[in-house]
């Protein structure tokens, strides 16, 4: 087991590595030499062999990479050029809200998808299934951002019962936390139950047709308890598996869905930024995006073996 | 043939819907009552009605034409998008299961990369070395969808290679090129079209998505993201620019859904018994 958590990080680690040398190479060659930019249209070439010895700029690429990645490692992450300040503090100031978002997507789509894909497939080819499996099919095929479009008509235009934006700390108003909370959330978690749920009947319905099910049914085993404690468990290694391949997606989701609800998460702050063209900030993002991403996707792993010994390896 | 797609209510259903949508993609021109760039002063943010169907948006421009154009952007989207993954896809899924060995594995690792990465952050990416456009949401969607493509083709050619048609081929003194294009690729295309029918239908959610991020095409070209985006700004005001658009969305993505999974029953019987 440690042997695999180690390969796992160290896998983890490559994919990391290789990302930021994308990273930086994409920023290397943006169009636009940023010394020339600071000097102007009359540039003094005395004073830019100055300043680019002085940024380091006169170096071979790779001395170039390694001295970024020792500061990015050291927590420099250079300024934001719209207001000055430390794109550190900026980011990391965002990225509690995105993970709060986004848990309270996950855990909303589980309470909706466990019992609706347990039901669909006790319930196979029944009007019940047939409802419960076309349902997500159909929300599979709408897009994220219309979902909440549609929930912001509804449950804050028509019905006012909910904001249809802005942020507050849960310390400082709790019950408006809340509040605007719901809507961001119900969206994202809409789209991942539906396929959850797709995923949790099909699984159901392979391992209820096993024989071990069969002799528990003849030995009079309950329904409930046959679904729930030796079905379900056996369904869920596949589910986990999904739920590592639907990170990238989720968080692709939870970064339309801040834009949409104006949630100020990580995602929103990337997006603006890449609109008001500071690069640094952008960079950040997609850095620290990555890095979360490859963590996430290392647990999921993690968990996943653990909770399915034979993948061992 | 025509009689398995009649029986098969799926594909019939997303077969007629396909027919629909391209149609409206390609005589746009002709369906649409006006330009989808002119603005009718004096009619800023009507409701729909006999002249403006869907509708005006602020500047007085019709919504019906504007989401009909829309259909042919991402009609353009779907198919340069799926092309692009095919043409990479399979070299790649044929030569690293043909293969194996190192090459497999170095191919495979890189692939695995593409194939997590965020597609979002992928359009990011790409828009901040090229700029706005339909083609970088067409570069960044193609990078993140191709993986899907080489990860099918591996897993079929590791399966056919191992039969004994390919092992027969190799006797009679056939080189490796002309035994995986004659034999191991064609037994590839059941499995082939049905991922290409889905990345059709990703390619439309994420064109859409994209766009309504700013990253598509540029005004006053419509694409359905764009018209959704500059949509919200108006909620409060005019309800309906943000249905219209959303219904095409939903058809669109739905006709591929259901032609896939109609397919799918058709070309892989063991799925059929489990999704049903």
């Amino acid at each position: 087991m440690v042997k695999y958590v180690l390969k796992r990080l160290g896998y983890g680690l490559i994919t990391i590595v290789a990302i930021s040398v994308i990273i930086f190479s994409v920023i290397h060659f943006l169009p636009g030499d940023p010394i020339q930019i600071m000097f102007g249209k009359n540039p003094n070439p005395e004073l830019i062999e100055i300043a680019r010895k002085h940024y380091g700029l006169d170096k071979p690429i790779i001395v170039q990479y390694f001295s970024w990645l020792n500061k990015v490692l050291h927590g420099d992450l250079g300024y934001s050029i719209v207001n000055n300040l430390p794109v550190l503090g900026l980011v990391l100031a965002r990225v509690g809200r995105t993970m709060m978002l986004t848990l309270f997507g996950i855990v909303f789509s589980l309470v909706i998808a466990l019992p609706t894909g347990i039901i669909a497939a006790a319930r196979h080819n029944t009007w019940t299934d047939l409802s419960i499996s076309s349902i997500s099919l159909v929300l599979i095929s709408i897009p994220e951002f219309w979902i909440g479009i549609a929930y912001m008509m509804i449950f804050a235009v028509w019905l006012a019962i909910l904001p249809t934006s802005g942020y507050v700390s849960l310390l400082v108003d709790l019950n408006k936390f809340l509040k605007i909370m719901i809507l961001p959330a119900a969206t994202v978690a809409s789209v991942q139950a539906a396929q959850t749920t797709r995923m949790i009947r099909a699984n159901m319905i392979e391992v209820l047709r096993l024989d071990y099910i069969t002799l528990m049914r003849a030995a009079g085993v309950r329904d409930l308890r046959l679904m729930v404690v030796h079905a379900f468990r056996n369904a869920l290694i596949p589910v986990v598996t999904l739920i590592g391949m639907q990170v990238g997606a989720l968080m692709a989701g939870v970064i339309i869905v801040e834009r949409v609800f104006t949630y100020p998460g990580l995602g929103l702050l990337m997006v603006k930024s890449l609109q008001e063209r500071d690069y640094p900030v952008v960079q950040a993002c997609i850095m620290i995006y990555a890095v979360l991403f490859v963590l996430i996707n290392i647990i999921v792993d993690i968990v996943y073996c653990s909770i399915n010994p034979k993948i061992r390896y | 043939m025509f009689k398995t797609v009649i029986k098969n209510k799926k594909l019939f259903i997303g077969l007629i819907m396909l027919i629909v949508f391209l149609g409206l993609g390609i005589f746009a021109p002709q369906i649409t009552p006006y330009p989808y760039d002119k603005a009718y002063v004096g009619s800023s943010l009507k409701p729909p009605s006999n002249d403006f169907w869907f509708g005006t948006d602020r500047l007085g421009r019709d919504v019906f034409s504007r989401v009909i154009y829309g259909t042919r952007i991402s009609l353009i989207a779907a198919v340069s998008i799926t092309s692009v993954c095919l043409l990479l896809g399979i070299p790649l899924g044929l030569l690293s299961g043909y293969y194996g060995g190192v090459l497999d594995i170095v191919l495979m690792r890189m692939v695995d990369v593409f194939f997590a990465f965020p597609w979002v952050l992928m359009g990011l990416l790409v828009v901040v070395v090229r700029g706005q456009g339909l083609s970088s949401v067409i570069i960044a969607l193609s990078l993140s969808y191709f993986p899907q493509i080489v990860r099918i083709v591996r897993s079929n050619v590791l399966t056919i290679k191992e039969q004994d048609f390919i092992a027969a081929a190799r006797l009679t003194g056939e080189n490796d090129f002309y035994i995986i294009f004659k034999y191991i690729l064609p037994n590839c295309f059941a499995s082939l079209i049905v991922q290409t029918t889905l990345i059709m239908s990703f390619s439309i959610l994420g064109e859409a998505a994209l766009s309504y991020l700013g990253y598509g095409t540029r005004p006053p070209m419509p694409s359905w993201g764009i018209l959704l985006q500059q949509a919200t700004n108006y909620i409060w005001v005019a309800g309906y620019l943000v249905i219209f658009p959303g219904i095409f969305i939903i058809f669109a993505v739905l006709t591929f859904n259901f032609t896939g999974d109609g397919l799918r029953d058709i070309l892989d019987p063991r799925y059929k018994r489990i999704y049903g």
